[in-house]
């Protein structure tokens, strides 16, 4: 299998040799931005994002996370060195096409290493093929098979899961209502282990299952399956449904005059959702979030990363576009710019200089413990070695007086349950 | 004259086949996959073209039989356990049946009943596949573990793109060829006869509505073949095949080429993949305005497409040509 | 039970008024110039657009109802006079092929214009009334109604203005109708403009029930076609019958199976109709 870059390899010699003359130069002119001139070759990463498609939304910020924390690192001195390039490529919220655009990224811009979609079903069909090109993979997507039944030792995962998330929601519903609990989800997969991860959790706590149901994809008018929900017998609505459909469902109960006292818990992260849109609705709905969206809601030691990193992607204290206004994924897209800070941590870690290092890069970042700052503005963080899944803090938020307001922290401890697979035993 | 054009016919296969067969050595690794790709999209499309170019009717839902193609060979090879040749034919198996019964039902239909009526039923698919969830996978798909295929007494790997490139150029090629033969039997030539003028040719004595569903299960089975092909090369599929979106490539990539020319699906699917994928990395954000323009360009300017515009064009110098001769005679 | 049967029933009756409105742009396009436009899901999504942007910038969601129709139909003037006027006559797949096209350059455009994300406008009429054992919202009702009220006025239109009837004559025998000194081709065009219009009123309609967002049009070009190959290309009445029997069949089917079963079960059994009555049930002549 060809390779573009990392084929020609230098000596160490060779590499201390112009590193010192290169420090030498540096200090002489006094000009900073020399390291594009080094020896070395630049890293290059591919960015594959759904910056097309019913996913638009996610992969546009996805893209310039990724590409902020790009520039940000090469600012500060690149990856051991080397300069980060990238090339961007959209997958279009289709599997084909993303197949497609991978290999181009991989096997025509020589990129070696993928900060990929938040579309699992792209990120799932695309492992074995990364494997095959001898590339890691960085998933955004929450579905849980990522590092469950499809997981593979060439992806890993720097989010929270969908199980993390219902998880974390259960218990704080657990917590703050009451137990009888209805389910209503959308027909594929996300929706169904959307419902699935919080029945786990909340059955044990005390949780009373009254029903559920599932609607088909493309559903526009949910008050036939509201009508089967009786309302007075349910205090709790989980509802595996993603930014539209929430809203929709939200504000169609509401006016049924359902949510006087019963609860819905989203399984989506109010990515993209403005507040005002849901009206009196809101106030009913929990959400679990992979981060919290607005500065307020930050946690204090947190605060000046996250300051940073909205700076470097143009996104205001709300969440919004500072140019358009139009509402982010803040709570979400900080992923794959802390993707970006993984493969920099493992380089550096395992002193990986191509592909042909990549099982020991794989190796570093099995297990590896980050803590916050620049690069991993979420918080601490470790990547378990059996699944290739990140564990951090999960977010429960609500709106109240207009606004999210946060209800309850989880730590990533207290979301570690058992992996469902175990990477280590196979050989990259 | 007719032998040397004959003569020139040879000759200009026999370009195309050494193009092909040489592809993988002069291309780069990119290419050489998307020739791959090109190769089983340009089938999918023939299916389309079979049903539509040649038999006259516009089945929008062919991506219910490159679904069920893909998932006859996954589900055969994941669940029986058998070998690629064999997960081949049951997708081959898989369409036949589907499409056989789809068409005893569809085909009773005029043109414009027909494409709704089509659609519908690949959305029927499309809710069911990803609804049973435990046989499909739904949108998170199968991912297939089966790492090699035999031919004979060597074994390849299904990792190694260019013994995957000639086996899809081989299985496209030979599918290919049985259908040029077909539309030049009579009964292919009897279906042709239905598109353009159905009435005379029941009245010549023809079954049209056996001759319509004939070339149903044929377009069905070859497109069934092509899904076949989806998860050997990316050796995974999922229920989003089913959906709408991909018959419309089909129409797309046929109408480009040149619909009823056979060869046109693949020139079609060929250059739309292509200019798809520079354009979208280019122009990320106005690619699909482009796209858009760009069909609607081509439907109403060169309505027969790349190939039909130039057999159109070459039989008009032609008959221009005749004209001439005849006249000098005169 | 009763209870729940009854209540599946009304607000299929409900919903069924509003699909009917939708529905009709599509098939009367297809009765008068023998067009499958696969991008009436654009038109209504544009629709629905429209109503966003007047209860954002303009004051009020009720202009919408003036504004949307408006719109389209100069969006299917443009339409029509760039490239669907070229395809007549020729076959079907040139329609086809340009109206899939046309999904592709208006999604994007409202991509890039109004965003990705879905966005809802605020209910312009909160109040409900009880309803069995919760509330139904009195806007749905009210939808219904002017959905109603404006097909019974397009039937009007169609049967006692003048255009009406150049419409109804050239939609039974083109030539004729232009020997007789019809302007043929500009009811064509008229035709295609007010079955525009009548796809973006009936998104603006929709819009305060569901959200408003690029892709609305994928779910709902689904049920409008399901509807019109029911009814029997070209019946407005036949749509309206349609429209009320498929959405009251598939909201009493939720009531006892799975949504996706109940989907599934509508559209086979419209497969079923239309085996028995290849029309439509009340469509005229063949295919």
């Amino acid at each position: 299998m060809k390779t573009n870059q990392g084929k020609k390899g230098i000596t160490r010699r060779e590499f201390v040799k112009t590193t010192a003359i290169g420090a030498a130069t540096i200090s002489l002119v006094g000009v900073p931005a020399l390291i594009g001139r080094a020896a070395q070759p630049p890293i290059k990463i591919g960015i594959l994002m759904d910056r097309t498609g019913a996913l638009y939304s996610f992969g546009t910020w996805g893209e310039r996370a990724a590409i902020a924390a790009c520039k940000a690192i090469n600012a500060s001195g690149g990856i051991a060195g080397r300069k980060v390039v990238w090339t961007s490529e959209d997958s279009a919220t289709n599997v084909q096409t993303g197949l497609r655009k991978l290999r181009k990224l991989i096997q025509k811009d020589g990129c070696e290493f993928i900060v990929g979609p938040c579309n699992s079903g792209i990120s799932v069909a695309a492992a074995p093929l990364a494997e095959q090109m001898n590339t890691v993979l960085f998933a955004w997507g929450t579905a849980q098979s990522i590092t469950g039944k499809k997981a593979n030792k060439y992806m890993f995962r720097g989010i929270n899961n969908t199980r993390h998330a219902m998880m974390a929601i259960a218990k704080v519903a657990a917590k703050h209502m009451g137990k009888r609990y209805y389910c209503l989800g959308a027909d594929y997969e996300w929706g169904r282990s959307a419902v699935a991860e919080f029945r786990r959790i909340f059955d044990p706590l005390g949780g009373q299952f009254v029903g559920e149901e599932y609607s088909p994809v493309k559903t526009d008018d949910f008050v036939p399956y509201l009508n089967k929900i009786p309302t007075d017998k349910v205090d709790v609505l989980v509802a595996g449904y993603f930014t539209g459909d929430l809203l929709k469902l939200a504000r169609q109960a509401y006016q049924k005059g359902m949510l006087k006292h019963m609860q819905i818990v989203a399984g989506a992260m109010p990515t993209g959702l403005s507040i005002a849109d849901l009206g009196k609705a809101a106030q009913s709905i929990w959400f679990t979030g992979y981060f919290v969206r607005r500065m307020a809601n930050v946690p204090q030691p947190l605060k000046p990363y996250n300051r940073a990193f909205r700076k470097a992607i143009g996104m205001d204290d709300e969440g919004r576009d500072i140019k358009t206004g139009k509402v982010g994924s803040a709570s979400y897209c900080w992923t794959p710019w802390e993707h970006v800070f993984w493969i920099k941590e493992a380089v550096e870690k395992s002193g990986w200089r191509s592909r042909d290092d990549n099982p020991k890069f794989i190796a570093a970042l099995e297990g590896m413990q980050v803590k916050a700052g620049p690069g991993f503005i979420t918080g601490d963080k470790f990547m378990r070695a059996q699944d290739h899944q990140v564990f951090h803090d999960q977010y429960v938020v609500k709106i109240e007086n207009g606004n999210f307001a946060l209800k309850g922290i989880v730590k990533g401890k207290d979301l570690i349950y058992p992996p469902d697979v175990d990477l280590t035993k196979v050989k990259a | 004259m007719r032998l040397a054009r004959k003569g020139g016919r040879w000759m200009g296969l026999a370009v195309l086949a050494a193009v092909f067969l040489a592809a993988p050595h002069f291309l780069q690794p990119y290419w050489r996959g998307i020739l791959t790709e090109v190769l089983m999209w340009g089938l999918f499309a023939l299916g389309f073209d079979i049903i539509f170019g040649k038999t006259g009717l516009l089945n929008f839902g062919m991506s219910a039989f490159i679904g069920m193609g893909s998932y006859g060979y996954a589900l055969a090879v994941q669940h029986l356990g058998v070998g690629m040749w064999s997960g081949l034919l049951a997708a081959l198996l898989v369409s036949l049946v589907f499409s056989y019964l789809v068409g005893l039902l569809v085909t009773r239909f005029g043109s414009h009943y027909f494409v709704v009526f089509t659609i519908i039923i690949s959305m029927i698919l499309f809710f069911l596949a990803m609804n049973l969830r435990g046989l499909t996978g739904g949108d998170m798909g199968i991912i297939l573990r089966l790492r090699e295929f035999q031919l004979g007494p060597w074994s390849f790997s299904l990792r190694n793109a260019v013994a995957k490139y000639y086996l899809v150029l081989g299985v496209v090629a030979a599918a290919f060829y049985l259908v040029l033969r077909f539309f030049d039997s009579p009964l292919g030539r009897a279906i042709v006869a239905v598109k353009e003028n159905e009435l005379r040719t029941e009245v010549i004595g023809y079954d049209t509505k056996q001759l319509k569903l004939i070339s149903f299960t044929l377009s069905g089975v070859v497109a069934g073949l092509a899904g076949g092909l989806y998860p050997v090369i990316n050796n995974s599929t999922n229920a989003e095949l089913f959906f709408w979106f991909f018959s419309g490539k089909a129409v797309l990539w046929t109408v480009v080429g040149g619909a009823g020319t056979l060869w046109g699906p693949f020139l079609g699917a060929g250059i739309m993949v292509y200019l798809e994928d520079v354009l979208s990395s280019w122009l990320v954000d106005y690619y699909p305005i482009m796209v858009g323009v760009l069909l609607i360009v081509i439907i109403l300017l060169a309505p027969k497409g790349i190939l039909g515009s130039l057999q159109q064009w070459l039989r008009h110098q032609a008959g221009k040509k005749q004209k001439g001769d005849r006249g000098a005679a005169a | 039970m009763i209870e729940l049967i009854l209540s599946q029933l009304a607000n299929g009756f409900i919903w069924g008024w509003i699909l009917a409105l939708i529905s009709i742009g599509l098939t009367l396009i297809y009765g008068q110039l023998e067009i499958v436009n696969v991008a009436h899901g654009v038109l209504y999504t544009l629709g629905a657009v429209v109503s966003y942007y007047c209860v954002a910038d303009f004051g009020g969601w009720g202009w919408s109802l003036l504004a949307a129709p408006l719109f389209l139909a100069l969006v299917g003037v443009v339409i029509y006079l760039t490239s669907i006027r070229f395809s007549l006559g020729r076959s079907p797949i040139v329609t086809v092929i340009i109206s899939y096209g046309l999904i592709f350059i208006i999604e994007q455009v409202v991509i890039l214009t109004f965003g990705g994300n879905p966005r809802m406008i605020p209910n312009p009429i909160p109040a409900t009334i009880p309803f069995f054992e919760g509330n139904y919202p009195v806007f749905r009702i009210l939808a219904a109604a002017f959905s109603a009220l404006t097909i019974w006025g397009l039937l009007l239109f169609l049967k006692r203005t003048r255009l009406g009837l150049w419409i109804r004559a050239t939609n039974q025998d083109a030539e004729t109708a232009e020997n007789m000194g019809i302007p043929t081709r500009r009811v064509f065009a008229g035709v295609f403009c007010l079955g525009s219009a009548l796809a973006g009123l009936g998104g603006a309609l929709a819009a305060p029930i569901v959200s408003v967002s690029f892709d609305m049009g994928h779910n709902i070009i689904i049920e409008a076609f399901i509807v019109v190959i029911m009814a029997g290309f070209g019946s407005i009445r036949g749509t309206v019958a349609a429209s009320l029997i498929i959405s009251m069949l598939m909201g009493l089917a939720a009531a006892f199976v799975n949504p996706v079963m109940a989907k599934v079960v509508a559209m086979i059994v419209m497969v079923v109709v239309l085996f028995i009555r290849p029309q439509g049930i009340f469509g005229e002549g063949g295919q």
